[in-house]
């Protein structure tokens, strides 16, 4: 395997694993994936790596070479900062896989651009295996708010609704989901699914059984590269909404 | 019209959405003028925000209303778009599936599906601006209908496309996540009893299907002479039962259903001497002349592509190649097939570099 870097010495933010390192792989294979997501018109990466830079990556520079050297530099420098940044913060979902007799762990990062980092590995050697957009974050004009809607989009898919009202709880450690195979057939359960650190991920650990709000903490990593746009929805832009309400009498029907 | 509506509190983040949505400053371009297509996309995102609010029966208190008819224009022009985008994903998803390093399939059909249901939900808001034009006697009324109707047609060619069997399976694997469930549960009255066919148990059923397909497929191949013990007659064994497995493919004529043609039968893989390599490759219970599938090389500690071995010489039951960026060998079935009855009951052998293999036994799971 082709390595094209190495990010020794990342913090490992799992609580159990308090003033551990990691260290994460980056492989040419990785690149060659990867470089189909950068390169997409739908995935915001041009404002990560630049225009000039994206613009070499659909040029297929051979990556031995000069060019090929200073882009592999500039994209994967701004990824080991990224990613420094989420395991910093924390904002990952780690769970444990397993596929007939191996077992590894898998990372999904939210980076501060919004966009998620897939890792994989045992202990603390992880491999880097893909990056790219959910689609909700990429249809985000405003950088700042990507990560959020990516945080938002991975509770949607991963939690279920429980209760009544149906309200998402933290999963316990307990807790498993279905793993499949690329033709859909059950081929495991991932274990331990671990949101780092839950807060920062919009649950609420103080309320009673750790329910998420939403309510997400400011990220300045995130944050910094665009000045404040906006804070005040407007209400009035829309037209005030004419409701048909269910009345005391359900067959008459009042017009607001 | 009465609908009956339980108003609940915002868990779940819509509520937010419609407020960044409505803070987005292209919108001011409604009041000064002609909307850029930055200011169209802007409407099509409160459309689609309210649409959540609406069929999830989400109270979105004063940020309510409803949506003006010269920016519900606007809105469905910038959606038209963003359904073009969702005809290109729906068509690429086979590739971009087979593609996909383990973990990230669930991304590429969940986006797709939460496209779909952006549309769907906007298509509520944009019904009920429709409404409220015509009552208000807008001038705007007839545009906005047309332009509505427009879109709706759209839509269904793009549903048409999504409803093929191909695109069903391979969505049918989200099943295996929260979000189906998670948007049954919050959909209410009326949605509720008009849910899309993602919603409707299709895609449940489609899953179910798949994993009654592969428990039939075990039945048969357990009815394949048992396996020996002893690691000699264990290899004997692996060697034989893939060549069974190999002849036990069915051709079909050219005009049959594709649909038949993704049904796997076994899971067929090679192992390197110093076993830091495995191939492997699926083998289909029934193929089209012609029909080409895929020899796979993966590295045995992590399960991913062994993109190092990139331009090694292969040779797979005689058919000779090299090995592409991807650690890949397209193969052609008939070639294998005729192979393996020319030497039966030989072996299926696989060399890399001029280094044999051992065959590994068959997953059929």
């Amino acid at each position: 395997m082709n390595v094209l870097q190495r990010w020794p010495d990342l913090p490992d933010p799992r609580p159990q694993q308090q003033h551990c390192r990691l260290a994460v792989v980056f492989s040419e294979g990785a690149w060659y994936h990867c470089q189909k997501h950068w390169t997409s018109r739908t995935e915001p990466w041009k404002e990560e790596f630049g225009s000039d830079t994206v613009a070499h990556l659909k040029q297929n520079l051979e990556i031995q070479s000069a060019d090929g050297q200073a882009v592999v530099s500039r994209v994967l420098g701004v990824l080991r900062e990224q990613t420094r940044e989420a395991l910093s913060r924390p904002q990952a979902l780690v769970y444990r896989s397993q596929h007939k007799s191996a077992s590894w762990m898998t990372w999904h990062l939210v980076l501060p651009s919004g966009a998620v980092a897939i890792l994989r590995g045992t202990g603390p050697s992880l491999r880097w295996v893909t990056c790219y957009y959910l689609h909700a974050a990429a249809v985000e004009k405003n950088r700042r708010h990507r990560w959020k809607a990516a945080v938002r989009q991975i509770i949607r898919r991963y939690v279920p609704l429980k209760g009544e009202p149906p309200q998402w709880f933290m999963p316990s450690p307990q807790e498993d989901v279905v793993l499949r195979n690329s033709e859909g057939k059950v081929t495991g359960r991932a274990k331990n699914l671990q949101f780092i650190t839950p807060e920062n991920w919009g649950f609420e650990p103080e309320l009673k059984g750790c329910p998420w709000r939403g309510r997400l903490p400011s990220w300045p990593a995130a944050e910094e590269a665009q000045g404040s746009r906006h804070s005040r929805s407007r209400s009035r832009w829309l037209k005030p909404r004419r409701r048909w309400e269910e009345s005391a009498d359900a067959d008459s029907v009042r017009l607001h | 019209m009465t609908t009956f509506r339980s108003l609940r509190e915002d868990l779940y983040g819509y509520v937010d959405q419609l407020r960044e949505a409505l803070a987005d400053p292209a919108l001011n371009e409604f009041q000064t003028g002609t909307p850029s297509p930055e200011a169209k996309q802007a409407a099509a995102n409160v459309a689609v925000a309210l649409g959540y609010c609406r069929v999830f029966g989400l109270d979105a208190g004063e940020d309510d209303g409803t949506l003006p008819p010269l920016e519900a224009i606007a809105a469905i022009e910038a959606l038209e778009e963003r359904l073009s985008e969702l005809a290109e994903a729906v068509e690429t998803l086979p590739q971009r599936w087979d593609d996909a390093p383990v973990g990230e399939e669930d991304a590429v059909c969940a986006d797709l599906l939460e496209q779909r249901m952006d549309l769907w939900v906007a298509m509520a808001a944009l019904g009920e601006a429709a409404c409220e034009a015509f009552i208000d006697a807008d001038p705007l009324w007839e545009t906005l209908h047309d332009k509505l109707q427009g879109l709706a047609e759209k839509i269904e060619v793009v549903d048409r496309q999504m409803q093929q069997r191909e695109i069903l399976e391979l969505l049918s694997t989200l099943v295996g996540t929260e979000l189906l469930n998670n948007w049954r549960q919050l959909l209410v009255e009326p949605y509720r009893s008009f849910a899309p066919y993602w919603l409707d148990g299709t895609l449940e059923e489609i899953d179910e299907e798949l994993q009654k397909r592969f428990e039939q497929k075990s039945a048969w191949l357990s009815r394949l002479p048992p396996r020996r013990a002893g690691a000699a007659a264990a290899r004997e064994q692996a060697a034989r039962r893939t060549a069974e497995i190999i002849l036990a493919t069915r051709a079909l004529s050219v005009a049959a259903e594709t649909s038949n043609l993704v049904e796997p039968l076994a899971m067929l893989s090679w192992r390197s001497p110093d076993r830091q390599y495995y191939a492997a490759t699926l083998w289909p219970s029934c193929h089209k002349r012609g029909q080409e599938l895929k020899l796979r090389v993966f590295r045995t500690q992590d399960n991913q592509p062994a993109t190092e071995l990139a331009g090694a010489a292969v040779e797979f039951a005689g058919v000779q190649s090299q090995l592409t960026p991807n650690a890949e060998m397209p193969y052609k079935v008939d070639d294998v097939y005729e192979f393996v009855k020319a030497h039966s009951p030989g072996t299926v052998p696989l060399q890399i570099n001029g280094i044999p293999w051992e065959v590994e036994e068959p997953d059929t799971r």
